[in-house]
């Protein structure tokens, strides 16, 4: 009933040590997870198999033993799945299934007398976690992030494993910026919100950049100026990153004629640009709400302003698109 | 403005609140603009590397660099403006002579 041969990504970064028979076990584990996880999927949508695969590729990558490539193929099976115990422990032996039991019950609490194999194991789960979690609610995101840079990042640290470290560091504190004593929190919040209308495979890239901006600007004043001009600009950073898009598949003369009249009608009517932009807004403000009242008054005072100059700047563009197209 | 600075020195890899600096241009005008020259292949770009950003207590930043098709086709967009609003060409503008240059 089982079968499985192994992803390439994790076949091509096997350590060059491993026997024919710890290849094979690999092997089994990898089967035996993506059985067990079969039909389990992803906050993404991706096959649940993946992450289990991923953590494997990146215990590889760190040099991690076949054994640990193993555990970290299981390492959700005994919790998440409805496999018997007694059927790992007859597949894999009493080692690893009691491993796993570790691994599982550490609460993050101690770092000390853990075993340094369960660690390496946590950093490996937590780093694709982390490198896959914007489909996450907000609340979760940030609640991981934080985390993250306070348990997470400090045993990277410790086993001194740098590159992840900093890679761990660098995902979380663009998600739980913690400098809020510089207003970098509240500009990164209002960006955050504003950049819900990227498409949602870049969304977090430019997010890290423009965290990376705001910590590098001296003042608040710099901030601030900073995240208006990027609020404004969204919309035509939305429309570059989705255009591009449309532009591979060549949008026919008729089709962007169209567009453009949809969009004139839209502009030309201030009931209609605000009845499509008030549901957005009541959203924004009571998701800022929901964290702290200032980021949704300040939100309240800013965005208005922000969205009116954006259609004020955009309506006689338009508008002499369409009377050249006339 | 961003492509003449890129072109300026093709070697040199900026990030964008730096573009945004030099060129005066706002953040929310560098972004689209960056955003479409990636697009198109102009530029690339790549994650500061970890050694760069390690002390520094910030998160990593994203550098642009212009791609030898970039500096190809840049310059003779530019030309081409120049040319079109009969303006000379700038000195900057002017692909280097020397043997081995640009294939």
């Amino acid at each position: 009933m089982i079968q499985s041969s192994l992803p390439m990504s994790l076949r091509a970064v096997l350590p060059a040590t491993c026997t024919v028979e710890q290849v094979e076990q690999i092997e089994r584990a990898h089967a035996v997870a993506a059985y067990w996880h079969r039909g389990q999927k992803r906050k993404s949508c991706d096959p649940y198999i993946v992450h289990p695969v991923a953590v494997a590729v990146i215990l590889a990558e760190l040099g991690a033993d076949w054994l640990l490539l193993c555990a970290g193929l299981l390492h959700d099976v005994p919790e998440d799945t409805d496999c018997p115990e007694s059927l790992l422990r007859a597949e894999f032996g009493d080692d690893l299934v009691d491993f796993l039991g570790e691994y599982h019950a550490w609460d993050h609490t101690s770092t000390s007398s853990v075993n340094e194999r369960i660690l390496t194991l946590k950093l490996a789960d937590r780093l694709h976690n982390m490198r896959t979690i914007d489909v996450m609610p907000p609340e979760m995101i940030r609640l991981r992030s934080r985390e993250t840079l306070e348990i997470i990042v400090p045993v990277a640290a410790r086993l001194g494993l740098d590159e992840i470290r900093l890679e761990l560091e660098s995902l979380a504190r663009a998600r739980y910026d913690t400098s809020d004593g510089h207003g970098i929190g509240l500009a990164f919040h209002a960006i955050s919100t504003g950049a819900v209308i990227l498409p949602p495979a870049a969304r977090a890239r430019y997010l890290e950049e423009w965290l990376s901006d705001l910590h590098s600007l001296p003042d608040r004043p710099t901030r601030r100026r900073f995240t208006v001009q990027l609020l404004a600009g969204m919309p035509r950073l939305a429309a570059v990153l989705r255009w591009h898009r449309l532009g591979h598949r060549e949008l026919t003369d008729a089709a962007r004629a169209r567009l453009l009249l949809t969009t004139w009608w839209l502009l030309r009517s201030n009931l209609r640009v605000w009845a499509l932009f008030t549901p957005l807004l009541i959203w924004m403000v009571l998701m800022a709400g929901a964290d702290n009242p200032g980021d949704a008054l300040a939100m309240l005072i800013t965005v208005p302003p922000v969205i009116g100059a954006g259609i004020e700047w955009l309506r006689p563009r338009v508008e002499s698109a369409v009377s050249r197209r006339r | 403005m961003v492509l003449r600075e890129f072109l300026t020195d093709p070697a040199q890899e900026r990030y964008g609140l730096e573009l945004s600096a030099i060129t005066s241009l706002p953040s929310g005008t560098i972004y689209p603009i960056l955003a479409r020259l990636e697009d198109i292949g102009w530029i690339e770009s790549h994650w500061e590397e970890p050694d760069a950003y390690a002390d520094q207590e910030r998160p990593r930043r994203r550098y642009y660099k212009i791609t030898r098709d970039g500096v190809e086709s840049g310059r003779e967009a530019i030309a081409k403006t120049y040319t079109s609003r009969r303006q000379s060409i700038p000195d900057w503008l002017r692909r280097p002579r020397s043997a081995g240059g640009p294939s």
